[in-house]
C-alpha cells in the first residue's frame, strides 16, 4: 500500500482529504510544515501533499526542503491550498511541486488525481 | 470627536457580514446567505448609529451583555493575505484610544463567539463524516464478503435446485410408469378372470360328459345282466366306466373348486396390489409437486438475495455519494474560518498600529460603556450609502468566490 504525508494545519481539511484516501493508500498526518518534514524523514513516503499557509514553517518551505532531500527529489508534491493566484501557482513550479489543487476540493476528484499520478 | 477613518466601521461590519456569509452557506443556498449576511452587516452598523443618537440621550444607551474569552483553538502563525485596511494615521492618539479597543475587543469577542463556535461544530462533523465514511467502506467490505460468501455457498444450492429438476422428472415419469403399469395390471386380473370362467366352463362341460358316460354304462350294466353269462365281461366294463365317470366327476368338482378359490385369491391379490400401487402413485406425486414447489422457493429466493444485495450496493454508493458532497461544503466552511480569523487579525494589527502599542491578548471582557463608546466611534463614519462598498468589502474580506468567479481551474499540474 503506497504512502501519502498529508501536511495541513486544519484537522477538518485533513479529514476531509483523508476520507476519501484511506481505503486505497496509507495517510500520514502532520498539522504544521515543520512536523510535515519529520515525519517525512521517517517514512517512505509516495506523495505529498502540502497546504501553502501553515504554523511554524509554511508550504513553500518545506516543498523546499523535501526537494534538497534525494529520496524526495522525484516524489509527487501537490500543493492543496486555497490560494489560486497565477504567482503562486509559478513560484510552486519553481520550487518543483507536481501540482497545484485548490481547496475546497471533491475527495474524488482529489482521488482521481492522485491514482492517476501513483497509477 | 471627528472620524479617522471609515474602516473599523468596515472592519466590523464586513467581521459581521462574513461570519453571517460563512456560517449560512451551510443551511442556505449561496444567493440568500449573501443577502443574509449583507444584512447582518448593515443591521450591525444600524445599531451603531441607533446607539451614537441614544447616546445623545445618555439615560436610552442599550445595555449589551456581557460576551466570554476564551484562547483561539488554531491559531495561524502566518495568515492568509487579509482585506487591505488603512495605514495608521498621525490623528491616532488617546481620544480614539478607548473605542479603538473597544472595537478590538468586540472582534476579538465576535472572532471567539463565531469561530470557536464553528470550529466546535466542524471538527466533530468532519470526524464524524470520515468515520461514517469508514464505516460505510467496512460495511460494504463485509457485505461483499457475505454476498461473496452466499454465492459460494448458494453454488451447492443450485447444484441441489438442478438434481430438483432433474429428480422432479424422474419422480413424474416414474408415477406415470407406474399408473401404466397398474392399469395394465388391472387388465391382466380381467383377462384372467375370463380365462377362469373359460376353465369352469369346460370343468362343467367334463362333468357333464362324465354324468352322460354314468348313465350310458348303467345302460351299459342292465344290458350286460340281460346277456347272462356272455355279458358277464361287459357288465365288468360297464362298471369300471362307471367308476371312471364317477371319479372324473369327483376329480371336476374338486378342480371347479380349486379355480374358484384360485380366482378369488389372484383377485384379492391384485385388488389390494393395485389399491396400493395407486396410493404409493399418488403419494409420488406428491413429492413431485413438493420437489417443483421447493425448487421455485429456492429460485425465488435467490432472485430475493440477488436484489438485496444490488440494493444495497446502490445504496451504500448513494450514501458515499452524498458524503462526498458534503466534504466540500465542510471544507468551505473552515476555510471561511480561517478567513474571519485572518480579519480579525487585520483589524487587531490596525488598532495597534493606531495605538502605537500592542494590544492586550486575550482582551478582557467588552463592557456596556466600552460597546456604547465603540458604536458612538462608528456611527461618527457612517455619513455615505454603504450598500454598494459593504458587498465589495463583504467579498474582499471574506475571500469566498461569488459564484460567478468559482468556475476557475483548481487543478492545475504542472
Amino acid at each position: 500500500m503506497k504512502t501519502i504525508l498529508i501536511a495541513e494545519d486544519s484537522g477538518i481539511i485533513r479529514n476531509m482529504v483523508k476520507s476519501g484516501l484511506v481505503d486505497a493508500y496509507r495517510v500520514l498526518e502532520a498539522e504544521d510544515g515543520q512536523k510535515g518534514l519529520e515525519v517525512a524523514v521517517q517514512n517512505a513516503v509516495d506523495l505529498f501533499l502540502l497546504d501553502l499557509n501553515m504554523p511554524v514553517r509554511d508550504g513553500f518551505g518545506l516543498l523546499e526542503d523535501l526537494r534538497r532531500l534525494p529520496q524526495f527529489a522525484k516524489t509527487p508534491i501537490i500543493m492543496l491550498t486555497t490560494e489560486a493566484r497565477e504567482d503562486f501557482k509559478q513560484r510552486g513550479k519553481q520550487f518543483g511541486a507536481t501540482g497545484w489543487v485548490v481547496k475546497p476540493v471533491e475527495p474524488a476528484r482529489l482521488r482521481a488525481l492522485i491514482d492517476k499520478i501513483l497509477g | 470627536m471627528k472620524p479617522r477613518s471609515p474602516l473599523p466601521v468596515w472592519g466590523t461590519a464586513v467581521l459581521a457580514g462574513t461570519a453571517t456569509a460563512l456560517t449560512l452557506p451551510i443551511y442556505f443556498p449561496p444567493a440568500f446567505a449573501v443577502a443574509l449576511s449583507l444584512g447582518a452587516a448593515l443591521l450591525f452598523v444600524g445599531a451603531g448609529m441607533l446607539a451614537s443618537r441614544e447616546n445623545r440621550s445618555p439615560a436610552r444607551v442599550p445595555e449589551l451583555p456581557e460576551l466570554p474569552m476564551t484562547a483561539v483553538s488554531e491559531p495561524h502563525q502566518e495568515p492568509l493575505p487579509a482585506p487591505p485596511l488603512p495605514s495608521p494615521s498621525p490623528e491616532a492618539s488617546t481620544p480614539h484610544a478607548s473605542g479603538l479597543r473597544a472595537m478590538e475587543r468586540l472582534a476579538w469577542s465576535l472572532h471567539e463567539g463565531i469561530i470557536a463556535k464553528i470550529r466546535s461544530l466542524l471538527i466533530p462533523l468532519s470526524q464524524n463524516l470520515f468515520e461514517i465514511k469508514n464505516d460505510l467502506r467496512g460495511l460494504l467490505a463485509k457485505a461483499d464478503q457475505l454476498e461473496a460468501s452466499f454465492r459460494n455457498d448458494s453454488q451447492g444450492l443450485h447444484q441441489t435446485v438442478s438434481r430438483f429438476e432433474v429428480q422432479s422428472g424422474t419422480i413424474r415419469e416414474f408415477a406415470t410408469e407406474m399408473d401404466l403399469s397398474v392399469d395394465q395390471l388391472e387388465l391382466s386380473n380381467t383377462d384372467l378372470g375370463r380365462r377362469m370362467a373359460s376353465i369352469t366352463e369346460a370343468i362343467h362341460q367334463i362333468n357333464d360328459v362324465a354324468e352322460r358316460i354314468k348313465v350310458l354304462s348303467i345302460n351299459a350294466s342292465i344290458e350286460a345282466a340281460r346277456a347272462g353269462h356272455q355279458g358277464a365281461g361287459f357288465k365288468v366294463i360297464s362298471q369300471e366306466v362307471r367308476r371312471l365317470a364317477e371319479d372324473t366327476n369327483q376329480f371336476s368338482d374338486q378342480a371347479e373348486k380349486t379355480v374358484s378359490e384360485a380366482v378369488a385369491a389372484i383377485g384379492a391379490v391384485f385388488e389390494r396390489f393395485t389399491s396400493q400401487y395407486r396410493v404409493r402413485a399418488h403419494e409420488i406425486r406428491s413429492i413431485q409437486t413438493t420437489t417443483q414447489e421447493l425448487e421455485s422457493f429456492l429460485k425465488d429466493l435467490f432472485r430475493m438475495i440477488d436484489g438485496i444485495f444490488q440494493d444495497y450496493d446502490r445504496f451504500v454508493g448513494s450514501l458515499e455519494s452524498n458524503l462526498d458532497q458534503v466534504s466540500p461544503t465542510l471544507q468551505q466552511a473552515e476555510i471561511g474560518t480561517q478567513q474571519i480569523e485572518n480579519t480579525w487579525k487585520s483589524i487587531r494589527q490596525y488598532v495597534t498600529d493606531q495605538l502605537g502599542a500592542p494590544v492586550t491578548d486575550p482582551a478582557p471582557t467588552l463592557s456596556a460603556e466600552e460597546a456604547r463608546v465603540l458604536f458612538e466611534t462608528f456611527s461618527r463614519h457612517l455619513t455615505t450609502p454603504l450598500e454598494a462598498q459593504l458587498v465589495e468589502a463583504w467579498a474582499r474580506a471574506a475571500g469566498v468566490p461569488l459564484k460567478a468567479e468559482s468556475k476557475q481551474e483548481d487543478i492545475t499540474l504542472f
